[in-house]
């Protein structure tokens, strides 16, 4: 399992960690730019997230036969 | 016709059955029925009639430029806080969260941090993207001891936060302008 942890220290990820965590800062930042109220951001903020992980996830799948 | 900062609510405000001139207020039915007043309305909307109804939107809008370029140079600097001297402090301390966070994550997953002069094309674009991180992007050898290592999977990704964060930190600037000029609240 260690070979799929992408760093060592503080900050130990494996693949989908580091998507999911950058699927939230930039769900969250989106939300900032582009929704003036908060129910509208924190609604945004899900979907987005959704959307980033539920495409990343079917990318991944895709190129699965790619990889082997 | 919200173009000209300062005077969005004279137009904003006035209801959608009305038209607005200078000083007068008209209904759309007697506007109809009047071709001069008709004739007023439609040069209202013009430039020099707007100066004229606004006699300080020169000032006012000279300030509010002047206003939004602080804010874009303190957004740009530091994420969140071009929102923060606009009073935006919920949005403030979303953006250094988001941007710091991803540049952060970048760094300690040893992301490439392009410098100035690289020499080609994909090294000028990855060093304008990273340089939108403001004061983070010198704070790279602070987190980047061992330096970049891309090598791996973990520098890839790690490249991939830092571009990013500066390309989010940059929208955040534009974001900053649209609320300083009064075209955002």
């Amino acid at each position: 399992m260690n070979c799929c942890l992408l760093m060592v220290g503080a900050l130990r990820l494996n693949h989908l960690g580091a998507m999911l965590l950058f699927a939230l800062l930039v769900s969250l930042a989106l939300a900032g730019l582009t929704q003036r109220t908060r129910a509208g951001g924190v609604k945004y903020a899900l979907w987005s997230f959704a959307l980033f992980v539920l495409v990343g996830v079917g990318v991944a799948w895709l190129m699965y036969p790619i990889s082997r | 016709m919200n173009e000209v900062p300062g005077n969005e609510a004279a137009f904003d405000d006035a209801p959608v059955n009305q038209v607005q001139t200078a000083g007068v207020q008209v209904s759309g039915s007697q506007a109809a029925a009047s071709d001069a007043l008709a004739e007023q309305a439609a040069v209202s909307h013009t430039p020099a009639a707007r100066t004229i109804a606004h006699p300080h939107s020169f000032a006012a809008s000279a300030g509010r430029a002047v206003l939004a370029l602080f804010a874009a140079i303190a957004a740009w600097l530091v994420p969140g806080l071009g929102h923060l001297l606009l009073g935006r402090w919920g949005r403030a301390l979303l953006f250094f969260v988001a941007v710091g966070g991803l540049v952060v994550s970048g760094y300690v997953l040893r992301g490439n941090v392009f410098p100035p002069h690289s020499g080609d094309p994909f090294g000028t674009l990855g060093f304008l993207a990273d340089a939108g991180t403001g004061v983070f992007y010198y704070f790279s050898r602070f987190f980047e001891s061992a330096g970049p290592d891309v090598s791996r999977a973990a520098g890839d990704y790690g490249t991939r936060f830092i571009a990013a964060a500066g390309v989010v930190n940059v929208l955040a600037v534009l974001d900053t302008i649209e609320i300083a000029t009064g075209r955002r609240r």
